[in-house]
């Protein structure tokens, strides 16, 4: 049988619980569908005592149920609390598998476990981590069978099958068989899914055969043993070799989460792209493409948890047919009030969408999130905005007035309503090439890199539009500042973005040379074949072109130009670039003085291989997308750690940097510390976006972090790690004289970790110890000069000091 | 790019100890105190105060190698300064004395300034030499990553072993328990292979054992040293197989005490490094004691 | 023979299952073959690794049959005996000895090591890598030494400056004592008192006082009277300003000239005239002509020699002696009765016994020989005494009077009693004896005028008729050595590689009036001031000594300072 509700809820999390309660609260009939047997299942499966915080902290909280910062725990249990209270009508264990709109009449919702309803009303609160996958056979919900694991120190002496090659479950596996007899279950033949580190743990420890495995093997069944029985359970899968049978006291699959996108397709939802970051458009009233299908949390495009909970509260009041004023309503009006002629935020929304076309692409509800991330700003005439190589890295799309954009002193370009700035350090991740000046009367929208990229990453048109505005003002910047954009339309038509992966060649040695390439992101090497060996002769950074010779003098590749990282350049036609040079003599000049230039630095590098050798190992260390790299002269270490030291002392007590891993090349060591990369790959997911680049460079982690770890997992050179405040150390006096406590950069005892587990961890990293005066404190703490901090430009003449 | 700290800033400190340096000796040549030339003079008091002040601020280094957050120039300028006037205060320690040695407190505070110096000298010389052996010595392999491969082959070694004859197994098993790297100070600083020591201390047991002449086992005495013990079992009673695998046995011994080697090396090096601090820091805290001591003397009996 | 094997399963943490085996036989046999009693299947143990015999109720023997021994209770090795609760490790498994259970001989627990507890025990029994491991350190033994030092090198050598029985004992224990203070070795002088800092360090972080000089050195003179030349800053002058003892071989006196000449600038003005001392900073450079002591008599013929600057214009000597020196050193020699005889100086002059002034000179021994004090032709070789009036008169009475009373006189102007020859034995009348005394007495006053103001004394004396019978002539006193040099220390005794006519000019002076005594021009000639680099460098103490007052001594100036200290009317 069905049963009808006017709201049905999917998924309990923060928004849709709160969603619930708010029905509940108000009587409005409505059912909360939650596949997992508990509320909120993704920060139900945070770790244990994990401290969640509630950013951003300015929003106000609008819910039935209560949420501030504190330990897991804690908010659960005032969840759960709610909840009951309210008699929110919950159904746990419900999988939605389908939703569809019957003809003209409610919603059909069918569930995995066969169960039905009808809803006039749907709201999609699944969140973008999924449904954990289950075993999918008879006993996958047996209570030894579980899904996660919190803590692998609470197991001991039992027999535990792990099912998943996934860097999950490879890492229970490993951590629980230290105190444990595990057997991991691999339904391929190999862990290739796995990290490269995780995959060799697991294939030592089976070899060690400290862990059993079944690889081609899958579960049939799980069922359970009588009491008394020396094991709890017993597990039948079949093999290649045929059906086995184990004896275990426990289950854990780690089988990854069903990834929810295909299922709100399914439900009839469009994404506006193929980008796995894009999120669904959804009205104001986040109400989908679909009438009546309501989308709230992090699938909406709000990851944090306070929203979710708004919105949850606001859907329903919406479904009611009640106005509310949103929550950000008085955040917006409040940024808002030093824009000229303010009367209303919807006024002012509708100004910016007008005037800005770039933001005339997206929907009301993206641009309202858009201006809570972004700041209006009303320069007075002649402030400067931002310096030319600061490290900023926000946008800026100018609503009203003129602003001057200074390439050299003296030659300004004007700005005006409507057009935009800022996007070359936005897409090179490189130092301002420009200084910006406000002009008359100027109001802009300054808007941080992240909501930017998100923007892009999401409305096509946005995208498409940057590019083409981009290739036209880095031709114009680099090439010939003297010309107009119309002048150069021919070249600009001829341009188009290349993207290249790291190592992918540009242009080969030998080659003809029919094009140009401008770095747009990411960084080349040029090098040479000489004697066989390929030699690496410079480095191109982003924002420098490559292939000109070839188009200036002779018409053969003299060099090859690689990637050193993801690359994307702007290649511009040979033809109509010849076409430029003809027309403009100045530009022939300066090509040609930049040409000697080059020639003569490479004939240099020529002369002394080994520096090319010592460019190529850099590189392959992942120094090309660095913007600053700590390297180690092995010859001058004497492994004194200091500067680890350092870093700990300076730092809260955790070293950002491990001096002895890395490779060495020619005396020349990297060791494992930030090399605070142009595109940060810990920016990508940081929820409250609690990552920046400070003016001069430093990407570092600012105090509203919550410390969720996406920056750690992102980071591919596992420079992030999760740190708790550690306790004052005693005065280093009274440990030099007394060895009082712990003395520098040994870890202090920590009495918090002794009492609880729930310290509130967060994530840290170098953050070039921007605070201090006078520079890293690892550098300045070596005591034989072993270390130093370099950005890649320098590689060259390092190199050549390194003869 | 990288500058060492005997080089940091041109020099800068090498000069400033000279400077130093030829000041003392010109008024030493050209002061002509009352009475013969001590510390009692005008300009036995100034090199006296100076070579105190030297050795105090030479002393402080300690605290400010560990005041990360301290922005006062550079460590490694602290350290240029530290040996460089360090050294210099030699000559103004021996002109504040006038050259008057004797068995008392005054030339114990001398003797043991100079041992501090010189055991800092030996610092320079690690400092100086070691790292880039340690470097080569490693060969781009961390040191656990070393001490792993080794177990590992130990692990192979073992399985290996047990196909050929229980004899070699047992060699074998003897020659894991008896490889422990490191040791005591000297064991480190002599980067001497522990497996040896063991396998000496083996012999007198073996012979122990069949002088009580206990039947249990009676092993000749050839097959000591692994490796000989191998290759004797090779030529005498080994059918191709068992000798096939003993070869690549021999082999992953051979490997292995390499690998030993360069680990028992690697650990020399650091040790060597780090030993001279061993002296040095006590030293100079004796160094302090007796130089205040030496200066509430002199103006106790005036 | 019974054994109980009893393996544990473990499960979770606490609850523990065991299984039971019985095993028959003497021995138990452990190893990884498959015919082994206790079977460990772990590469790590040999087929045949050990062997656990029960000798007697509760003792096991233990055995390893391989030849890396076997780890009992933590320590290798390759037989022992052993009773309940000792525990076999081999690999992964502890095997452990039980006390026999009830109808069973012997008993073995046979449990697996857990991971956790393994790592342990690897991390137990691998060496230590690295030196902060071992047992050196940095801190201890820096406070160690520190305080050694300290305590030996300076607390105890300040206890024994409070406590005098330390002083005592301290030098014969084998600990510093207070010589370890000592920045140098003691004068020998003071040796004796040498490890007994306080003799003259009597109170701490003060300068020794002249007091502690003066304990021993009460009767050495002071330099002069600060009262008496009303200069108080002589009072101030400390005994250590001059000597700084712990200088071992340079010695307890300082010779520098500055401190002498610091005070000696000006002295008669700030003496206000009681001083006649003139300024003195380098004897090369900056020193007063010499003063000599001229000789010189009272009325009443006192010797009282006259200080005189040298080089003061007609500087007469007055040594009360007529003697060319000129005619006498005359290389070609003066005529004797020996014939030619050349004088040297020292045929007169030799250096007395310390060297510093002359031996006087002998009229006997150097002058008689020539100068023969013959008085009758009618016998040569009488010769009246040099120097002494009186007997001089009565030797010529006595002469004259035998002469007489013999008779035989040829001098036709005496009494024919006088001239006329005498038989033996024919004895004169009263008369005529007194007439021929009578020409005696006349005759010997003749002869003593004849040589008192003729032929002899008047050649090297001046000589007056006395002035009342009895005493009829007196000759001026005579002084030609001695002292001149009143205030400085001249020895010849040091200047022996000199030859006299170096310093006195003796060959040209015709008259004895000539002063031959040198200036310091003289003296200049080789010796400088201390700077002086191509001369002798000589200090103020090379010829002048401090402590000579006459009047005062140390201890007297010290009474005189604490006096002053001494509020009045408080009995010291």
């Amino acid at each position: 049988m069905t049963e009808r509700f006017k709201i049905a809820i999917v998924g309990s999390g923060p928004g849709g619980k709160s969603a619930a309660a708010r029905a509940a609260e108000q009587g409005v009939s409505h059912v909360l569908l939650e596949a997992a047997p508990h509320l909120s299942n993704t920060i139900y499966r945070y770790q244990k005592g994990k401290h969640v915080m509630d950013e951003p902290g300015i929003l106000p909280l609008r819910s039935p149920l209560p949420f501030k910062a504190g330990s897991r725990e804690a908010i659960l249990k005032g969840w759960d609390d709610g909840v009951a209270t309210l008699k929110v009508n919950v159904r746990f264990g419900h999988e939605v598998s389908k939703i569809h709109k019957t003809e003209g009449g409610p919603f059909a919702i069918a569930c995995s476990n066969g169960a039905k309803f009808e809803a006039d009303f749907v709201v999609l609160g699944i969140g973008l981590q999924g449904n954990l996958r289950k075993l999918g056979v008879p006993g996958e919900d047996l209570p030894q069978v579980q899904y996660q694991l919190d803590d692998p120190g609470e197991y001991s002496g039992e027999t535990i099958v792990v099912v998943g090659a996934g860097d999950a479950a490879i890492e229970n596996a490993i951590a629980l068989a230290r105190q444990n007899n595990v057997i991991i279950i691999n339904r391929k033949d190999e862990f290739s899914r796995a990290k490269k580190g995780n995959e060799q743990g697991i294939l030592k420890a089976i070899e060690e055969g400290s862990i059993e495995c079944f690889y081609n093997a899958s579960p049939d069944k799980v069922d359970k043993l009588p009491e008394g029985s020396r094991k709890r359970m017993r597990m039948l899968l079949s093999t290649d070799k045929g059906k086995a049978q184990i004896l275990c006291d426990r289950v854990i699959a780690r089988l990854g989460a069903s990834a929810p996108r295909s299922f709100v397709e399914a439900c009839g939802i469009v994404f506006p792209n193929k980008d796995p970051a894009s999120v669904p458009a959804i009205s104001p009233q986040y109400e989908s493409n679909v009438k009546g299908m309501y989308i709230v949390g992090a699938l909406g495009g709000y990851p944090l948890i306070k929203q979710a909970m708004n919105q949850g509260y606001e859907v329903v009041e919406y479904i009611e047919g009640r106005k509310v004023e949103p929550a950000d309503e008085p955040l917006l009006r409040d940024k808002f009030k030093n824009m000229p002629g303010f009367t209303t935020v919807t006024a002012a929304l509708d100004k910016v969408q007008k005037n800005v076309r770039l933001l005339s692409h997206i929907t009301p509800l993206q641009l309202r999130e858009f201006m809570i991330d972004s700041e209006i700003r009303a320069p007075r005439a002649g402030e400067t905005i931002f310096e030319r190589n600061d490290y900023t890295n926000s946008f800026y799309s100018i609503v009203e007035g003129e602003v001057l954009i200074e390439v050299d002193p003296q030659r300004k370009i004007t700005l005006r309503k409507g057009e935009f700035f800022g996007e070359m350090s936005l897409i090179s991740g490189r130092r301002r090439s420009a200084t910006v000046i406000a002009g008359n009367q100027c109001v802009m929208v300054e808007t941080p890199r992240r909501s930017m990229n998100k923007l892009i990453a999401s409305v096509e048109a946005v995208k498409r539009e940057i590019d083409k505005v981009f290739i036209g003002r880095a031709i114009l910047s680099r090439f010939s500042p003297e010309s107009t954009i119309e002048q150069i339309a021919d070249v600009i038509e001829s341009a188009r973005i290349e993207r290249f992966k790291a190592g992918d060649t540009v242009f080969n040695e030998g080659e003809t040379g029919d094009a140009l390439h401008l770095v747009r992101v990411g960084s080349l090497t040029i090098s040479r074949n000489i004697g066989g060996k390929e030699v690496v002769l410079s480095y191109v950074p982003a924002g420098n072109y490559v292939g000109e010779m070839a188009l200036m003098g002779e018409s053969k590749r003299s060099a090859t130009a690689r990637a050193a990282i993801a690359t994307e350049t702007v290649r511009l036609d040979g033809e109509a670039f010849k076409k430029l040079v003809a027309r403009t003599p100045i530009l022939k000049l300066r090509l040609q003085s930049e040409y000697r230039q080059r020639t003569t630095a490479n004939l240099q590098m020529q002369a002394m291989p080994t520096g090319g050798d010592i460019i190529s190992f850099l590189i392959a260390q992942g120094a090309g997308e660095a913007t600053d790299i700590l390297l180690i002269d092995e010859s001058l270490c004497v492994r004194c750690d200091n500067c680890e030291k350092a870093c700990a002392e300076t730092h809260g007590g955790t070293s950002r940097l491990d001096r002895e891993a890395g490779p060495t090349f020619a005396q020349v060591h990297v060791p494992t510390s930030c090399r605070h990369c142009e595109h940060p790959h810990c920016m990508k997911d940081c929820p409250p976006d609690a990552i920046h680049r400070a003016p001069n460079g430093e990407v570092f982690i600012a105090d509203n972090c919550i410390g969720c770890g996406n920056c750690e997992r992102n980071c591919p050179y596992g420079v992030i790690h999760m740190a708790s405040k550690p306790p004052s150390k005693p005065g280093l006096l009274s440990w030099l004289l007394f060895g009082a406590g712990s003395g520098p950069g040994e870890a202090p005892y920590d009495a918090a970790k002794k009492k609880d587990g729930a310290v509130e961890k967060k994530a840290v990293k170098c953050d070039m110890c921007k605070d201090l005066k006078g520079g890293p404190a690892c550098v300045r703490a070596c005591p034989t000069g072993a270390a130093i901090r370099i950005s890649p430009e320098e590689f060259p003449a390092y190199a050549q000091s390194r003869r | 790019m990288h500058d060492s700290f005997l080089t940091h800033a041109r020099k800068r400190w090498l000069w400033a100890s000279l400077v130093l340096l030829s000041g003392a000796l010109l008024a030493y040549a050209w002061h002509d105190p009352i009475g013969p030339a001590n510390g009692g003079t005008w300009l036995g008091y100034t090199l006296g105060t100076i070579g105190a002040l030297l050795i105090v601020w030479l002393m402080l280094f300690g605290v400010r190698k560990r005041t990360y957050a301290n922005r006062v120039g550079s460590l490694r300028g602290w350290l240029s300064a530290h040996v460089y006037l360090g050294t210099a205060l030699i000559l103004v320690a021996l002109l504040h004395s006038g050259f008057q040695f004797g068995w008392n407190l005054h030339t114990l505070a001398l003797v043991l300034m100079l041992l501090v110096i010189f055991s800092g000298f030996f610092g320079v010389f690690a400092y100086l030499r070691y790292p880039a052996l340690m470097t080569r010595n490693r060969d781009s392999a961390s040191r656990q990553a070393m001490l792993e491969e080794i177990a590992d082959i130990d692990q192979n070694a073992l399985a290996l072993a047990d196909g050929i004859d229980r004899r070699i197994h047992a060699i074998v098993l003897r020659s894991i328990e008896n490889t422990r790297l490191g040791g005591g100070v000297w064991a480190q600083l002599t980067a001497h292979d522990s497996s040896d020591l063991a396998l000496a201390q083996a012999r007198q047991m073996l012979e122990k054992r069949e002088v009580e002449g206990n039947d249990a086992a009676k092993l000749s005495t050839r097959e000591m040293p692994t490796m000989f013990a191998m290759v004797d079992f090779l030529a005498g009673n080994a059918d191709d197989k068992q000798s096939e695998a003993l070869r690549k046995l021999i082999d992953l011994l051979s490997r292995k005490k390499s690998l030993a080697g360069r680990v028992a090396r690697d650990i020399q090096l650091q040790s060597l490094m780090e030993i001279w601090l061993y002296f040095h820091v006590p030293l100079s805290f004796a160094l302090l004691a007796a130089l205040s001591a030496h200066i509430i003397v002199v103006f106790f009996y005036w | 023979m019974r054994w109980l094997i009893r393996r544990v399963t473990r499960k979770g943490k606490g609850n523990v299952a065991y299984e039971e085996d019985i095993h028959y036989g003497d021995v138990l046999s452990v190893g990884r073959g498959s015919d082994q009693a206790i079977f460990i299947p772990d590469l790590r143990v040999a087929l045949e690794h050990a062997r656990i015999t029960a000798v007697g109720v509760g003792r096991y023997k233990i055995e390893s049959l391989i030849l890396a021994g076997i780890r009992v209770n933590g320590d290798i090795t390759y037989a022992t005996t052993a009773g309940p609760g000792a525990a076999v490790e081999i690999g992964t498994t502890r095997i452990q000895m039980l006390e026999p259970p009830a109808d069973f001989d012997a008993g073995v627990e046979v449990s697996s090591i857990d991971k956790a507890e393994q790592k342990a025990v690897a991390e137990a029994a691998a060496k230590p890598t690295m030196l902060a491991q071992t047992w050196l350190a940095r801190r201890g033994p820096a406070w160690l030494a520190f305080s050694l030092i300290a305590i030996l090198f300076f607390a105890v050598p300040l206890g024994a400056h409070f406590s005098s029985s330390w002083r005592g004992t301290l030098p014969g224990l084998p600990i510093p004592s207070q010589d370890a203070w000592q920045s140098g070795k003691l004068q020998d002088a003071h040796h004796f008192f040498g490890s007994d800092c306080t003799q003259c360090h009597e109170k701490p972080f003060r300068w020794v006082r002249d007091e502690a000089c003066a304990e021993c050195h009460a009767a050495t003179p002071a330099h002069a009277d600060p009262v008496k030349f009303n200069l108080p800053e002589l009072g101030n002058a400390r005994c250590a300003h001059c000597h700084r003892d712990h200088n071992g071989a340079d010695g307890l006196i300082v010779r520098d000239q500055i401190l002498c000449s610091e005070c000696h600038q000006g002295l008669k003005e700030r003496t206000g005239g009681s001083s006649l001392l003139g300024n003195v900073s380098d004897f090369g450079l900056d020193h007063p002509q010499f003063k000599v002591d001229l000789p010189a008599w009272t009325a009443d013929g006192k010797y009282a020699p006259v200080r005189t600057l040298l080089g003061t214009p007609g500087l007469q000597e007055r040594s009360g002696l007529k003697f060319p020196h000129a005619a006498h050193v005359d290389p070609k020699g003066v005529k004797s009765p020996n014939g030619n005889k050349v004088l040297e100086c020292d045929s007169c002059h030799r250096a007395d016994a310390g060297g510093a002034g002359m031996q006087p000179v002998e009229f006997d021994t150097m002058c008689q020989e020539c100068h023969a004090l013959t008085f009758d032709v009618t016998e040569p070789e009488r010769q009246v005494p040099h120097a002494k009036v009186p007997e001089i008169i009565f030797t010529l009475d006595e002469f004259y009077a035998r002469r007489a009373l013999e008779g035989g006189v040829r001098d036709v102007t005496s009494p024919a009693i006088v001239q006329q020859r005498r038989r033996p034995g024919q004895a004169l009348t009263r008369q005529e004896q007194f007439e021929a005394l009578a020409w005696a007495r006349e005759k010997s006053r003749q002869v003593a005028e004849t040589l008192f103001t003729g032929s002899a004394c008047t050649v090297c004396h001046a000589v007056s008729p006395g002035r009342e019978a009895g005493d009829p002539w007196r000759v001026a006193p005579v002084r030609v050595a001695g002292q001149w040099y009143g205030k400085a220390s001249f020895t010849h005794a040091s200047h022996t590689t000199m030859v006299c006519a170096d310093c006195h000019d003796a060959s040209t002076s015709k008259a004895s009036a000539d002063l031959l005594i040198p200036g310091i021009a003289n003296c200049q000639q080789c010796h400088g001031g201390e700077h002086a680099k191509d001369k002798v460098p000589t200090t103020c103490i090379g010829c002048h000594g401090y402590h000579e007052s006459d009047q005062l001594i140390l201890a007297e100036l010290q009474q005189r300072a604490k006096a002053a200290a001494q509020p009045p009317g408080v009995a010291p």
